[in-house]
């Protein structure tokens, strides 16, 4: 009995892992696959690698999305930090409600989210212009680098802080030689979720972009409406791989913090 | 090194008077131990005098000069606390560097004062290691290290030790005992631990309910108590009630001998009896009240058995009038 149990479970997992994964990794697998209809029979080729390189579109929407959720991921980072470190000065409560507050545009959907920032910007005679779009994406990443970066305040040891005062330094040298360290993993974990969120977001761009400029979600979405070509396989697994990498960079960056930190501790 | 006064320290939180118009001098180059229950205010006593709260009443001086209004970080005071906090990513030598570069000690004299700190903890051997790599103990030697590296006018521990299992914590309390008498800097030492307070401190101050309860040395403390509270914090001690006024008499100086015994205090039947190795802890059962008595094991003297019919006998110097009949 026990033993078919453990054999069940296992099943189990393979299953659920399987259904996470399958869609991607036909997707990875088509990239490289003569049909230009993503039909079978599978036959191996780089070309749509080829024709991703040369295809400019394609190409110059990538950059835009990664300029902008480069830029995004910075300025959620500096505003998350920032406003962790001011929140520890302020009362339970006053800090709870502002908890709340900043954490309110994750429940909102980003297509109202979207919606009503153009409407603002139509409401006041704006033109469309890529600091909207900017702001946009800022809106809906911050509560994500906020989240990690709460998750290691919380955790810090408040006793660091005041050992070092005690040892005669100053509350600036503090902060960049005992806080900054402690929480600069948290900072570049939370940056990078903020980056993946602005990376991948459709409704917020597609609303606010100006004419003329496409991101990669707005250029992947137009070409599949003029026929699917596998270039979109190509330059998706790029991205994919891409963001295994950094994913795996973080990981390894918080864990031997997090190692640091118990240790420390005892 | 400084000789500290508290006059009046009052810490409120809210409706909360945690630190109730403390007033205490320690001389220069004291240990002072201030010993109470959890909750008694003495934490908060050790964090104004390090300046991490600020009294709502009274002021903190050192050497008669008031630091009252001085920030932590210009107090020059070494700290350790229970949790060491080690910084992390610094390295041994990183962490005991720290405070003297915040001292504006000239660049070159740091590794010299960095390894005569570490000697002294017997570190030295470790000041590449990060403090992940370090047992408690180890880690505990450290933050003393760096603590003491910036020859403080004050030392302050808040229950450094009591993190340790107890073979490390007594060992380090003798290697402490070595180093502040060899540093001679002013300490306090914050425990909850009588025995600790009693081994390690030149003075005890016990702390209840945020004021102090009684001050002197530990000889003072524990055979001339002030209070009930005091005589049952510091060790044990029967209350006897005799015309109005509270004795306590400390178990040890109770002997237990056959019924009828001359000069026979009380009379009952033996409880229990607890062997504990170096003594045998025994309880009487007198019908008004129990009597405790720890009976040494001199060869030749006669054992008892539970339910044994005996005479509890000790002398008037046994008796400690104490001030005050607390409930």
């Amino acid at each position: 009995m026990k033993k078919q149990r453990h054999i069940l479970s296992r099943i189990f997992i393979i299953l659920v892992i399987l259904f996470l994964y399958v869609p991607i990794f036909v997707l990875m697998l088509l990239g490289f696959n003569e049909s230009r209809y993503n039909s079978l029979p599978f036959k191996f080729t780089t070309q749509w690698y080829e024709e991703m390189i040369a295809n400019e579109a394609l190409l110059s929407a990538a950059k835009n999305s990664l300029l902008l959720a480069l830029v995004t991921g910075i300025i959620c980072t500096v505003l998350a930090t920032l406003f962790i470190l001011g929140q520890r000065y302020l009362s339970r409560r006053t800090s709870g409600l502002f908890n709340s507050i900043v954490m309110m545009p994750m429940s909102i959907p980003w297509l109202i989210m979207g919606l009503s920032i153009l409407l603002m910007i139509r409401s006041m005679d704006f033109t469309k212009n890529m600091a909207f779009v900017l702001a946009g994406h800022v809106i809906i990443s911050l509560p994500y680098a906020l989240l990690v970066l709460r998750a290691r305040m919380s955790s810090l040891d408040k006793s660091l802080e005041e050992m070092s005062a005690s040892l005669g330094a100053g509350p600036l040298t503090t902060f960049r030689r005992v806080t900054l360290p402690a929480i600069a993993p948290a900072m570049v974990a939370g940056g990078f979720l903020a980056f993946m969120i602005s990376f991948d977001n459709f409704a917020i761009s597609y609303f606010l972009i100006p004419n003329g400029v496409t991101t990669l979600p707005i250029e992947i979405q137009t070409s599949i409406k003029f026929g699917f070509t596998p270039e979109i396989n190509a330059i998706s697994t790029v991205i994919i791989v891409f963001s295994l990498v950094i994913l795996l960079i973080v990981g390894i960056i918080m864990r031997s913090n997090l190692k640091d930190m118990l240790g420390g501790k005892k | 090194m400084a000789k500290v006064e508290l006059r009046d320290l009052t810490k409120i939180y809210g409706n909360n008077t945690v630190v109730d118009h403390i007033n205490l001098e320690v001389e220069d180059g004291t240990l002072v131990s201030v010993l109470g229950p959890s909750g008694c205010g003495k934490t908060t006593t050790l964090r104004m005098i390090a300046g991490f709260e600020m009294p709502e009443d009274g002021d903190v001086l050192f050497d008669g000069q008031s630091v009252g209004k001085v920030a932590v970080n210009k107090r020059n005071i070494g700290m350790v606390f229970q949790s060491y906090a080690l910084f992390p990513h610094m390295t041994v030598a990183q962490n005991v560097a720290y405070g003297l570069e915040q001292h504006a000690v000239p660049k070159q004299e740091i590794p010299g004062r960095v390894q005569e700190a570490l000697e002294m903890v017997h570190m030295e051997d470790y000041a590449k290691r990060k403090p992940k790599q370090l047992s408690g103990g180890q880690q505990q030697r450290v933050a003393l290290a760096r603590a003491l590296v910036i020859r403080p006018r004050v030392l302050l521990l808040d229950e450094c030790l009591s993190a340790l299992d107890k073979k490390l914590r007594v060992e380090m309390q003798s290697e402490l005992r070595r180093i502040l008498e060899e540093t001679k800097v002013t300490t306090f030492f914050v425990t909850h631990d009588q025995e600790e307070a009693m081994t390690l401190s030149d003075r005890i101050v016990v702390m209840r309910d945020g004021i102090v309860e009684q001050t002197g040395t530990p000889f003072e403390v524990y055979e001339r108590p002030a209070s009930r509270f005091v005589a049952g914090f510091l060790g044990k001690a029967n209350f006897i009630e005799r015309d109005g006024k509270t004795y306590a008499v400390r178990p040890e100086k109770v002997k237990i001998g056959e019924e009828g015994t001359q000069g026979a205090r009380k009379t009952g039947v033996i409880s229990s009896l607890v062997y504990s190795g170096n003594l045998t802890t025994c309880t009487v059962d007198c019908g008004d009240m129990e009597i405790l008595a720890e009976i040494s094991h001199i060869d030749g003297a006669k054992r008892f058995e539970r339910g044994d019919r005996v005479s509890a006998v000790w002398s008037d110097d046994a008796e400690i009038l104490l001030e005050e009949a607390e409930a």
